[in-house]
């Protein structure tokens, strides 16, 4: 150990002698460096700035070669008294850039009796009639057509409307506050007004909200005082006249204040109600905003009316960002751009919510470079790169594409010979002809087997038949949708059944449990939460839990044959069949899929009709799920992200993307090798890792590979592999003791079964009962494992080991380190790595002792436990 | 005590009350059961022997492992063609192999022993599976299965040490003698095909625990090692369950060479993880229940799956009772329905002219398709015998019969090719207007599991603030019978629907044989506790005879032995019946459920009584009793029994 800690201070430079050793062997101990250093090195010619750069604050300068003018809307109807429409006056500059000259425009009618403008271009409607809005900027002059009509009719009062677009606007709604499951101080209000009729109650009639009855509890006190409204706490506790614990929301004299006011004092009706038209769907205007540093964009959010009207609502919604730091939103909806980066705008309105992606570019470039595409992978990719003005890393070099390629599709490093083999191979389709071959290959089988087996959770339970049964579905590669079909439907002993065991106790999984797995796996969505209440973050009730959970009621294991099956015939407690109570109305629940509809007709296997609507074609779901797993596997994160959290409020980074994916996944017969397939052939998983000035930043739009820690299984593989010396997998006691075969691998295991201090140290999950999580976090028990962990330090050294064959067949230290370095980092040695380790090998006290170190060294390092 | 059951979030009245101090018992149970060390044994113990078997005519060295078989002096088998001599017996302890894994001295610290024997087999010995016994001074040991093959068996060659170490070439048909005793073994071993070869592979072993792996490679190694063979997906499937024997077939679509490997689930190794590989040409003889068979009269079986159902199983089951005084039977199924029926179905074959309407030889009916709807349900009289498949995931047959009021019948259903899982038949009796009236579910409440983890798994259900939701979803189970009892108590049409209990399997191979049949009280399943009698002078052994009373069966059961050395006589005994802690309970006993009774033979050998040299075989049988008058006799069973001397004698020589 002391000669391994003298000859990493040699390395690190203490004798000046190993710095590209330290950099490029040793990163993992002072991480940072293997990037910075091979920034220096890779770094490709920067691409050129534009000339305007960004906008200052300040006075206005007009950027160059501005084009494209629009007044948005550019035409639009407004109904009732006192209708009010905003304006923005958006224009594309030089660059490619579209700003916003809404500040910069001066607006005036073609008709000041029917309407009239404010300077910012809020338009409000005075007359029935049509007119034209007109601006002027930057000696453009545009215009915008309007007609109004029901000026002599106010829009009807309605709760739903006006009461609670006050609280969503306030966030008074919102999960943290009294839209919690609970609510929050003893008023409940439904999360951002997805029920108002609800919200009325709690408001009105008071109550305390109960999670398992559908009923209020004491005490039943209102929110609002109508005989003297003055005093209601509604309006008393958000401006802080009582104490509030969600601080000051308004002022007494705003807006909202005097809406509530006015309400309360009208006896607090609930107004317009199925007479009220209702807010379909949110617009909002830009849905991307591509922004410099500086520079500001207002929003214009529109409501789309179940009656086929429209509102402009931007001033009566709730704007969120998800990233303040890289941009943020006034309560007016006015984005302010504050570094480069990522964000979405979240507009939320009666329980609707619509999304703005932002991006800040740290600089525009004026000439963008021709990019090569291989698939329509690249061209959403690259198209999106293009908009954020982010230039991508050139391709990977073979051995790069080699070591990611054969890990990413079979978990598995490539021997040295294959190596040389593919470095020398000329031939122009060589990529497209590797990744064939290791998709027909039978470490694709086990790799995919271990994935699937992660998230088809197998465990010791119901090891054995399951994963052989995932493991047969690999190879024949059945059509996923057929496996889906097969799992969620499975009835008998055969393998898909197993995944109703528990993992702990053995006993079957209640219906709820599978079910929220069946919906986690397959449809990427978490119900869980809405298994007690409502989802607290989004629009899943608790209702919908349920109603998805009947599927599942009738599931009856036969004990005798450990088979499952479907009783509809009843016994003596439920003649009628098992049924699915719901907890907290206490009725029994009828089926329904999760969009409420019910199944054309039961009888028979009821999770056969779940799992036809599951995988229909037109179930969006299904098929992004997969595909974004898939991808996750090939680029370290989802499109959506966590893979398993579908929801409006999550949304994927690249929604079109995504859904071209589903879309060739589907037309392909929902065929995993197909989908493999064209996410290896395309250039944006075949990029590099090199990073520009403009794709630094950048961890989600897929400008350059990322480097990703591999998962402790397959470390461990590799390990053995370098080494030459395979891993003895000790089994536990309680399914016998002794060990694993000779020759198995990490990924073959069963986490239960086989306990393992490494895999352990480096984040592999036990103990499912739910679905797995791993954890990547750097640990110090992973730093002490590198150093004295026998892992490392037994298997460099054994004999028949590795450096032990190539040290017995006299092996020269030249060859010893290219071998090393081909067989750990699938690459040779540069010229300077070569002839600065050999010296270091020569300066050891001992030439196997140098070349243990060495040996140690590659395992150590990043480039080695990282897919890059 | 009344048991209130709930499939889901239902109240468990019994298991509220009693729910904890049930769990505490089970967990005090359990910790002692855990404290308890292993018995020393008091008479010869065999493990196992290896190798597992041989074929027909030859003569082999062969080895078991056991305990108090120092003064082993003689092998002993039914089969008097099969002999035995014991040519050493060593301590294990020097014996052990180099890396093989402890037998069963290292567990408790007991003294082990390993014979060698010479084994001869006659050459007309029938090919099955035997029982070999050694005798000591100390009395005969347990019995050890023993195969006897018609095929040529071949030993595992002591370097099969992995897929990936240089298997031997082997050449179909033969069979192969194996043993994994170390960690992590697999046996490997090659074999050079056609294209279009099948074979079918079985593989035996009479170790319960080990849970074997049989898995075919295809040689060739990968792109990225050149070591690795793909694995043929098929040869995955297979039970979670310790198996005694799994059959695969498999058709090689490309010849050249392939792997055959021996494993063990999770590597687990013991010394008697032993086996027995068999490649043979598909279709030669390799089916399901031909290999590797079983010698002897089947035992009478009552609900099992494989026992066979034959035209003459009513005539059996008369056999097992006591023939009514006069000509009439007891059954309420009166033949007069069989008759009408006949008339209105004209499905059923000639009766059997030997027919006296007590024991009628039945008629197999085929089933034929389109029997698939209640419409086209095929018409049935019982008593009858259906014979079908359900070819087809879904595929339901029905069958049609009328019966007049007060009726009581049985449903008997065989698998004779494939058995549960693979196959579970599902019967159900329709009224005329397809509601269901009976099926073969039989629903039960019992705790069937006490492991630990189990039950903390249960007081975690139970904690006060989880209400009474827990443990009566836990403890309600279903099981598929093979034999139900169903009462009609109104006459008309009904219907049998015979399908699978899903309605996603489905297979040519999966065959069935229904036997409707009126009920018949009867004596059932006849068993015999131990495998052997070891009776010191002047000692008393006891000998257990446990009787099934089946449909109702009155009477009494008389029985008898034979072939009792000089000096031991039998005596009648009484054993009181240890209350059960869990018993289960069902909803419907009638339907699903004989009774037993237990009896207690006490045997005494004489102070003065002769010592046995070798076992003799001690026949026990058994005689239905009713209304004063005894029936046939039925065999029981056979166990060897040995006078030895008494301790004091044992010591002194």
């Amino acid at each position: 150990m002391s000669y391994r800690l003298a000859f990493l201070m040699d390395m690190l430079g203490w004798k000046k002698t190993a710095r590209v050793l330290v950099l490029g062997l040793l990163p993992i101990l002072v991480p940072g460096q293997l990037e910075a250093e091979r920034d220096r090195r890779t770094a490709p010619a920067e691409p050129s700035a534009s000339p305007n750069g960004s906008a200052a604050s300040g006075q206005f300068r007009f950027p160059e070669g501005l084009r494209d003018f629009r007044l948005v809307p550019s035409q639009v109807g407004l109904r009732g008294k006192g209708a009010s429409q905003s304006f923005l006056v958006v224009a594309t500059d030089a660059r490619g850039l579209e700003v916003d000259l809404t500040s910069e425009s001066r607006f005036n009618l073609s008709d000041d009796r029917l309407a009239q403008v404010t300077a910012d271009g809020v338009l409000t409607a005075r007359s029935d009639g049509e007119l034209q809005l007109r601006a002027e900027v930057a000696g453009r002059r545009l215009e915008a057509a309007v007609r109004i009509e029901g000026t002599g009719r106010a829009r009807p009062f309605g709760f739903a409307r006006d009461v609670v677009g006050v609280f969503t606007r306030n966030g008074c709604n919102g999960s943290e506050c009294h839209g919690g499951v609970k609510g929050r101080g003893g008023f409940k209000l439904s999360l951002h007004g997805i029920n108002p009729r609800e919200d009325y109650r709690w408001t009105v009639k008071g109550g305390v909200y109960q999670v398992l009855s559908p009923k209020a509890a004491e005490p039943f006190d209102p929110r609002v005082d109508l005989e003297e409204p003055q005093q209601s706490r509604l309006l008393l506790k958000p401006i802080m006249e009582l104490p509030h614990g969600g601080g000051q929301r308004f002022e007494r004299d705003s807006a909202d204040f005097r809406a509530l006011l006015e309400w309360i004092r009208q006896g607090a009706p609930y107004g317009a109600g199925r007479s009220e038209s209702r807010i379909e769907r949110l617009e909002v205007f830009p849905r991307e905003a591509i922004m410099e540093p500086g520079t500001q964009r207002r929003l214009l959010v529109t409501a789309l009316l179940e009656d086929g009207h429209s509102q402009d609502l931007s001033p009566e919604v709730l704007y969120e960002s998800s990233d303040p730091a890289v941009v943020d939103v006034s309560p007016a909806g006015v984005v302010r751009a504050l570094k480069p980066g990522q964000a979405r705008i979240g507009i939320r309105a009666a329980g609707k919510l619509v999304q703005v992606r932002c991006g800040v570019i740290r600089q525009p470039l004026a000439h963008y470079p021709r990019v090569a595409r291989r698939n329509f992978i690249d061209d959403q990719v690259f198209d999106r790169l293009r908009e954020l003005h982010i230039v991508p890393a050139a391709l990977s070099s073979d051995s790069a594409f080699l070591r990611r390629v054969c890990l990413d599709l079979t978990g598995t490093l490539p021997p040295p010979e294959r190596v040389r083999e593919f470095l020398a191979d000329r031939d122009p389709l060589k990529r497209e002809h590797l990744i064939e071959r290791l998709l027909n290959s039978p470490e694709f089988v086990d790799y995919w087997t271990f994935r699937f087996a992660d998230f088809f959770r197998v465990v010791y339970r119901n090891a054995y038949s399951y994963k052989s049964w995932i493991r047969e579905s690999l190879a024949r590669n059945k059509p996923y949708d057929h496996m889906a079909r097969e799992r969620v439907a499975a009835q008998g002993n055969g393998g898909p059944t197993r995944h109703f065991i528990k993992s702990i106790s053995g006993e079957m999984m209640r219906p709820h449990e599978k079910m929220g797995e069946d919906v986690r796996v397959f449809l990427g969505i978490r119900l869980d939460c809405a298994q007690c209440h409502d989802h607290p973050y989004e629009t899943w009730t608790q209702d919908q839990f349920w109603g998805i959970t009947a599927f599942y009621g009738q599931l009856t294991r036969i004990r005798g044959l450990s088979a499952f099956m479907d009783d509809i015939s009843g016994n003596e407690e439920q003649p009628e069949g098992p049924k699915v109570m719901h907890p907290r109305r206490r009725r029994e629940v009828a089926p329904r899929f999760l969009d409420g509809s019910p199944p054309a007709a039961m009888g028979g296997n009821p999770r056969e009709k779940l799992a036809d609507w599951m995988t229909a074609p037109d179930n969006p779901y299904f098929s992004q799920a997969i595909v974004n797993r898939v991808w996750a596997n090939f680029f370290g994160k989802g499109l959506v992200e966590p893979v398993d959290d579908f929801r409006p409020g999550n949304p994927p980074s690249h929604p079109e993307l995504l859904e071209a994916l589903a879309r060739d996944f589907r037309r392909s017969g929902y065929d995993l090798k197909h989908l493999m397939r064209v996410i290896a052939r395309s250039a944006t998983y075949q990029l590099s890792g090199d990073v520009n000035s403009t794709n630094r930043e950048d961890e989600v739009n897929h400008a350059r590979a990322l480097p990703r820690r591999l998962e402790a299984e397959i470390l461990l593989d590799a390990i053995s592999r370098v080494t030459g010396i395979a891993e003895a997998f000790a089994v536990h006691e309680y399914v016998g003791g002794g060990t694993e075969p000779k020759g198995t691998r990490a990924i073959e295991l069963v986490p239960e079964v086989t306990p393992s201090q490494f895999l352990e140290v480096y984040g592999r999950p036990v103990g499912r009962d739910s679905m797995p999580w791993r954890d990547y976090r750097s640990t110090l028990r992973q730093a002490l494992h590198l150093l004295v962990g026998s892992t490392y330090t037994s298997k460099i050294a054994a004999e028949g080991g590795r450096v032990d064959r190539l040290l017995s067949a006299g092996t020269s230290d030249r060859e010893i380190v290219r071998e090393l370095y081909l067989a750990a980092l699938s690459r040779f040695p540069t010229a300077e790595e070569e002839s600065r380790l050999q010296a270091l090998i020569e300066g050891s006290p001992s030439r196997r002792k140098g070349i243990e170190n060495l040996a140690w060294g590659l395992l150590a390092s990043r480039q080695f436990t990282y897919n890059h | 005590m009344r048991v209130k059951a709930s499939n889901g979030s239902g109240t468990g009245t019994w298991a509220t009350r009693w729910g904890p101090a049930l769990l505490a018992l089970l967990l005090l149970s359990h910790a002692v059961a855990q404290e308890m060390p292993a018995p020393m044994p008091t008479e010869p113990e065999a493990h196992w022997i290896y190798p597992l078997g041989a074929p027909r005519g030859a003569r082999l060295e062969a080895e078991v492992e056991g305990r108090l078989l120092q003064e082993a002096h003689a092998v002993w088998s039914t089969e008097s063609g099969l002999r035995g001599a014991i040519r050493e017996v060593r301590p294990v302890a020097e014996q052990a192999k180099e890396g093989e894994k402890g037998g069963y001295g290292d567990k408790d610290k007991a003294p082990t022993q390993r014979v060698t024997l010479e084994l001869e087999i006659d050459p007309d010995v029938p090919s099955g599976v035997h029982s070999l016994y050694l005798v000591s001074g100390q009395g005969i040991s347990n019995p050890l299965s023993f195969l006897v093959n018609s095929d040529p068996v071949t030993e595992e060659p002591r370097d099969s040490g992995g897929v990936e170490s240089g298997p031997r070439t082997v050449r179909p048909p033969l069979i192969l003698d194996g043993r994994l005793s170390s960690d992590g073994e697999v046996d490997s071993y090659a074999l050079e095909v056609t294209a279009g070869d099948a074979f079918s592979f079985a593989l035996f072993s009479p170790a319960e625990t080990f849970r074997s792996t049989l898995r075919l490679f295809r040689e060739g190694g990968s792109w990225l090692r050149g070591d690795k063979p793909a694995e043929l997906e098929f040869s995955h499937k297979g039970s979670y369950r310790p198996s005694q024997a799994r059959h695969w077939r498999h058709r090689f679509s490309q010849g050249g060479r392939y792997l055959v490997a021996v494993g063990s689930v999770y590597g687990r190794a013991e010394p008697e993880f032993i086996y027995q590989l068999r490649i043979v040409p598909a279709g030669n003889g390799a089916g399901y229940r031909d290999w590797p068979g079983s010698v002897g009269p089947a035992k009478w079986s009552e609900r099992q799956y494989l026992r066979e159902l034959t035209p003459l199983r009513l005539r059996q089951l008369w056999g097992r009772t006591v023939k009514p005084a006069g000509n009439a039977p007891r059954s309420k199924a009166g033949s007069g329905t069989e008759k009408g029926a006949r008339e209105t179905t004209g499905t059923q074959g000639p009766s059997d002219p030997s027919s006296d309407g007590i024991n009628p030889t039945l008629a197999v009916i085929e089933e034929n398709e389109p029997n698939g709807s209640r419409d086209q349900a095929l018409a049935i009289s019982p008593p009858a015998l259906i014979s079908g498949s359900i070819e087809a995931p879904g595929d339901l047959d029905f069958f049609r019969f009328r019966l007049p009021a007060g009726q009581q019948l049985v449903f008997e259903v065989e698998t004779p090719r494939v058995a549960p899982p693979a196959f579970s038949p599902s019967l159900k009796v329709l009224d005329s207007a397809g509601h269901p009236l009976f099926d073969n579910k039989h629903r039960k409440i019992a705790l069937t599991r006490q492991d630990p983890i189990f039950l903390v798994e249960l007081l975690k259900l139970h904690l006060p603030d989880r209400g009474t939701s827990g443990l009566g979803s836990l403890a309600f189970f279903e099981s598929l019978e093979a034999k139900m009892v169903a009462e009609f108590g109104v006459a008309g049409d009904y219907i049998l629907q015979v399908g699978d209990l899903t309605s996603q399997q489905g297979h040519r191979d999966h065959a069935y044989r229904v036997l409707v049949r009126p009920h018949i009280p009867h004596v059932g399943e006849l068993d015999l506790e131990g495998d052997r009698i070891n009776l010191r002078r002047g000692q008393v052994r006891k000998l257990t005879v446990t009787t099934g009373l089946e449909e109702g069966y009155s009477g009494q059961v008389a029985l008898s032995l034979e072939g009792l050395p000089a000096g031991v006589v039998p005596l009648t005994g009484t054993e009181v019946e240890p209350p059960s802690p869990i018993g289960p309970t069902t909803e419907s006993p009638k339907s699903f459920l004989g009774f037993s009774e237990k009896a207690v033979i006490l045997l005494r050998a004489d102070e003065q009584a002769p010592l046995t040299d070798l076992p003799v075989r001690v026949k026990v049988w058994a005689q239905p009793a009713l209304e004063n008058r005894l029936g046939t006799r039925l065999p029981v069973g056979e166990v060897p029994l040995m006078v030895i001397g008494s301790r004091e004698q044992a010591s002194e020589s």
